[in-house]
């Protein structure tokens, strides 16, 4: 039995039904490690370095009227276990506007517009944050009048002020 | 072994934009008829998302608007000569896998006549595509943001028969 087992397939003294069912072994490991091969060559080629930095304006609104705007209230959401709404309106103030920060849906004072967000955080080796949304809205209606988006994969990752800054930079200075 | 690899690049990179057709919700009725046509403008689109899922076009969001808006009767046709419906497509939120997919979409309108604006609104909308609706991920994915787009000019029909143009 363990001559059967350790012995060429495709020798003479092994039976036929063990070459039949060693045979199809093969091909299936053999498709195993194509299907493996394939995979793996697909997602390296997918897996490079992704950095995105884009601005949207409405429509109905205009670059000219976002460098106009000078006072914010960045409104803080309920999961912001990073403290991102306080580094959002930190970051405006060392660019020179007048900026706070708060869970109130409403501004506490009139301001020119308000700063919603939208975070992204992904595990590889430590958190990180993949992207960062930033939405200009109008105080009252709520209508979204910009957005600016950070995306950077792992390989290129930056720190939460980082990201902060390239985001609000991109959003509100001229292009 | 070719439909492995253009499958491994469907899971991993999505298999195209939303189709208006699937953009359109299935029986909407506006109670008020403003009796004149409507024409779309559209920003903020994308073939595909910033990481990478299927996206919405600025021209597949306008064919779906301006037939989703003739078709519940809110306007009488497709064109120049009435109201001018500017969408703003401001965030497309999927998630990165799941066997649930929940989508949200952002979208702020601006509806103008005669070069003035008469009505502004941000709508979010939501739509779950569950794993009954499609096996593959990234044709899940598709379809979640085909629904959150489908909710969302749900809710701008809604919207606009409040207003009784």
């Amino acid at each position: 039995m363990i001559l059967e087992k350790t012995g060429n397939p495709g020798s003479p003294c092994m039976p036929f039904h063990l070459m039949k069912t060693t045979s199809n072994k093969r091909h299936w490991m053999s498709r195993i490690l194509k299907t493996g091969a394939v995979v793996a060559l697909v997602s390296a080629l997918s897996s490079c370095s992704v950095h995105e930095n884009t601005r949207q304006i409405s429509p109905s609104f205009s670059e000219t009227g976002v460098t106009k705007l000078r006072s914010f209230h960045v409104r803080k959401h309920a999961d912001d276990d990073y403290n991102l709404a306080e580094d959002i309106a930190a970051e405006l103030q060392r660019m020179g506007y007048r900026a706070t920060s708060g869970t109130a849906q409403s501004p506490p004072g009139r301001v020119d517009a308000v700063l919603s967000y939208k975070d992204r955080w992904v595990w590889d080796m430590t958190m990180y944050m993949i992207s960062l949304d930033v939405q200009l809205r109008e105080p009252g209606s709520d209508v979204i009048l910009a957005t600016a988006k950070t995306v950077r994969s792992s390989l290129i990752r930056k720190s939460q002020q980082e990201m902060v800054r390239e985001t609000l930079t991109k959003l509100l200075k001229n292009q | 072994m070719s439909g492995i690899i253009s499958l491994s690049g469907c899971v991993l990179v999505g298999c195209g934009s939303a189709r208006p057709d699937a953009m359109m919700p299935a029986a909407v009725t506006a109670s008020h008829r403003s009796g004149k046509p409507i024409q779309a403008h559209v920003a903020g689109g994308a073939e595909y998302t910033a990481m990478g899922g299927p996206g919405i076009t600025n021209e597949e969001f306008k064919q779906a608007l301006e037939s989703s808006l003739v078709k519940s009767g809110s306007f009488q046709s497709a064109g120049p000569g009435g109201y001018q419906l500017e969408a703003f497509i401001a965030d497309i939120d999927q998630p990165v896998m799941g066997f649930s997919m929940r989508v949200n979409m952002d979208v702020s309108y601006t509806l103008r006549r005669g070069g003035s604006i008469i009505w502004r609104k941000s709508i979010r909308s939501t739509y779950v595509a569950a794993t009954g609706e499609a096996f593959a991920g990234a044709l899940r994915l598709r379809k979640a943001t085909e629904g959150a787009a489908r909710e969302n000019i749900v809710a701008l029909i809604r919207a606009l028969d409040g207003q009784r143009l």
